[in-house]
């Protein structure tokens, strides 16, 4: 039996009497690149902040690694996310941006130049040595940075809200390698709209509806057409 | 053209009243309004009751005269005081710049609108009173227009000038200080006697006032100022010249020194914080006003509170708390833009606390330190600033930490201005109640018991035990953080 890295325990979120999540039980497992879709205001980023303990669960519990993430700080050491641009900083520039975050895991700067080097590539010249901040960066950029600094100190945990959304194609196929890549030895966490990219990377895929989990698929060579014929289903 | 601007009135009108930062602060609101009524009762008394006083102050002059003649001094004055208060317009432009809207209609939009401010409405409270009691019954006609126009029309040029100069230097605030420094160059040479500028610009005055061709001189200021804001908005509508699209920066603000890097984790926060201070609009007019504070006491200077030892404590609460006050009262509104790095990665927030503790904490001393030359003014300047520093350093600091706990709000760190009040709430009204009437209280009351000096030292006793137990609060204050921070990030959230 494998174990959960992560587990949702009759998890109930509601705003004054309205209910957004209720997952009486979902259980993510260690090396999982699991996949959460869903339309808006179905719970996704609810969820997220949820295992990121930046609201707090009406009723129920997150555990990392068996612990309720509510009540320690364990978890933050091996668990990273980029959901919004209130995770970057948003006057440093990427440089400093990055080696704050390595800070934060022990790294120095050699480290975490050292790190940045395999990113080139991702970044194609638009992010580092651009003596600019982080908040007259394109939306595009910042998310590159936001993702890059999520994979920095190592972390064991990756959660990654919209991805792709706002990145150019050469980016989008470039972060799809590199999701593979990276996920090889954690565990990763994706929330997207675009029905192709995230069947093609994840290889679990949950479906929310109305804050509850109604489809949870092993990714397979129908998964694409089956979430298309679903989504059309209300059409 | 005149339905478009109609329009756009309309529009910035009711962005105005659905900014949900208007509607959240009512408190705020009414603050403000109170604030407003004080000052135009202030200034319909004065006009009423000006003819009296100023031929009580100068018995020997006629108040019409006396007056005239300070009219251009004024104007000097409410140039310098406009442009550190009044909020100049400028159009959340984005919108509009793609709408068949010219460029020029905007322009022309924002110049008009920066006309109905409180800082143009305020003098005519003054003016027109005193233009029907005092100048009307007792000068000819002429006389009295030519004097009606001239003071309405310097309103108009200290408004136009102000906005001006906020425009093509808004960004240069080096270049504001220089212009303050020549005008209070000016101010002092008048007053220690050198130069008579009263005199000069007294006898401008009544010139104008005689030949009322002049006053076309004036008008011609108004016009050109106008031009010139024109020619800079329609010269720079683009939004990267608005500071809306990425503009890159100098290498001057990159320094890639890391100050407190030997005080471990907390010191790691306060390089971040004092990068925040230096890189945002706001923090930066704060910084830069908290300086000025030093002079602030010179105001006071003749009062016949001034020599009076609680008045000197207030004084010296502002002099060596200035940028606690200032900066320390948003406490963590600073963070709200990156409140969600702050909660998900490894930070403790016992550090940042730390952080912000210590980096206040240096603030007061280095405010100590250079209002030091107010002790050669009165030697008891020495006393009660040190007694205030360890107040401010053992009271004030803590009890801005307890507010933020309770009542933080999300700021935009990139706005300026220095009446800018977003993030305020009634907590942080009150809490200025208890840090002035703390330590005036217990100086009143123990000094009349047992003299001055134990007056002080109590004050500067409290201060001290809440430096030595430094630890103990800051940790209560993070425990008390931790069972709110879920509230304190929603309401971050809310932008």
């Amino acid at each position: 039996m494998k174990e959960a890295i992560i587990e949702l325990k009759d998890l109930k979120k509601g705003y004054s009497g309205q209910v957004v999540l209720d997952i009486s039980s979902l259980q993510i497992f260690a090396g999982e690149r699991f996949g959460l879709v869903g339309n808006n205001g179905a719970g996704k980023t609810t969820l997220f902040s949820l295992v990121l303990d930046l609201i707090r669960a009406s009723k129920g519990e997150v555990l990392s690694k068996g612990i309720n993430v509510a009540n320690t700080e364990e978890w933050k050491k091996y668990t990273s996310s980029f959901l919004d641009e209130s995770f970057l900083i948003d006057f440093q520039t990427a440089e400093e941006y990055f080696e704050f975050v390595g800070k934060l895991h022990g790294w120095n700067r050699t480290d975490v130049q050292n790190f940045l080097k395999q990113f080139e590539d991702f970044f194609n010249g638009e992010v580092l040595d651009k003596k600019k901040y982080l908040r007259d960066f394109s939306k595009g950029n910042q998310k590159k940075v936001g993702i890059i600094a999520a994979l920095i100190g190592h972390p064991e945990v990756v959660l990654l809200d919209e991805p792709f959304a706002n990145l150019d194609p050469t980016t989008q196929m470039r972060l799809k390698n590199l999701i593979v890549e990276i996920s090889k030895e954690r565990t990763l966490l994706i929330s997207s709209h675009d029905l192709a990219h995230v069947t093609d990377v994840c290889n679990r895929i949950v479906v929310l509806e109305s804050g509850q989990v109604v489809k949870d698929l092993e990714t397979s060579a129908e998964t694409l057409k089956e979430l298309e014929a679903h989504f059309s289903a209300t059409l | 053209m005149m339905p478009m601007l109609f329009q756009l009135l309309k529009q910035q009108w009711k962005k105005k009243l659905r900014s949900p930062y208007w509607t959240q602060s009512i408190v705020q609101s009414i603050f403000l309004g109170f604030f407003a009524l004080y000052f135009i009762l202030v200034f319909l008394g004065l006009g009423l009751m000006a003819d009296k006083i100023l031929e009580e102050v100068f018995p020997e002059k006629d108040a019409f005269v006396t007056f005239s003649g300070l009219l251009l001094y004024y104007f000097f004055m409410d140039i310098f005081v406009r442009f550190f208060l009044q909020k100049f317009p400028s159009l959340g432009i984005k919108p509009y710049l793609t709408l068949p809207i010219s460029k020029k209609q905007i322009a022309h939009f924002l110049l008009l609108r920066s006309i109905p401010s409180f800082f143009n409405i305020l003098p005519l409270f003054f003016i027109i009173p005193f233009f029907f009691k005092t100048v009307l019954p007792n000068q000819p006609a002429a006389i009295s227009s030519a004097w009606l126009a001239l003071a309405i029309l310097l309103v108009f040029a200290g408004n136009f000038v102000s906005y001006y100069i906020d425009k093509a230097f808004g960004v240069k605030p080096v270049l504001a200080a220089v212009l303050m420094s020549v005008l209070v160059g000016l101010m002092y040479l008048d007053f220690s006697g050198y130069i008579p500028l009263g005199d000069y610009l007294e006898s401008i005055a009544f010139f104008m006032i005689a030949n009322p061709l002049t006053l076309l001189a004036i008008l011609g200021l108004v016009l050109l100022s106008y031009y010139g804001i024109y020619r800079l908005f329609n010269d720079h509508v683009y939004l990267e010249e608005q500071g809306e699209v990425e503009s890159s920066i100098s290498e001057a603000r990159l320094w890639d020194m890391n100050l407190f890097d030997r005080f471990g984790k907390p010191g790691e926060i306060m390089d971040l914080e004092t990068r925040l201070i230096w890189r945002n609009k706001r923090s930066r007019t704060i910084l830069y006003v908290s300086l000025l504070f030093i002079l602030y006491p010179l105001i006071f200077a003749g009062d016949e509170n001034f020599d009076k030892p609680w008045f000197m404590l207030i004084m010296s609460l502002i002099l060596t708390g200035a940028f606690t006050l200032n900066y320390g009262q948003l406490m963590l509104s600073w963070n709200s833009p990156h409140f969600d790095f702050i909660l998900t990665r490894s930070i403790r927030i016992e550090d940042i606390f730390k952080g912000k503790y210590y980096l206040l904490a240096i603030s007061n001393i280095l405010l100590f330190v250079l209002s030091l030359p107010f002790g050669f003014i009165d030697a008891r300047f020495w006393m009660t600033n040190l007694a205030m520093l360890l107040f401010n350093t053992g009271v004030t600091i803590f009890l801005y930490m307890v507010v933020a706990n309770y009542s933080s709000k999300p700021i935009d760190t990139e706005k300026g201005g220095v009446f800018n009040m977003e993030g305020f709430g009634a907590a942080h009204y009150l809490i200025i109640l208890p840090i002035i009437i703390i330590p005036v209280a217990l100086y009143l009351v123990l000094s009349s018991f047992l003299g001055s000096a134990v007056g002080m030292a109590a004050i500067g006793l409290i201060g001290l035990l809440g430096i030595i137990f430094r630890e103990a609060i800051l940790k209560a204050i993070v425990q008390n953080f931790k069972s709110r921070k879920y509230k304190i990030a929603a309401a971050f959230r809310k932008k």
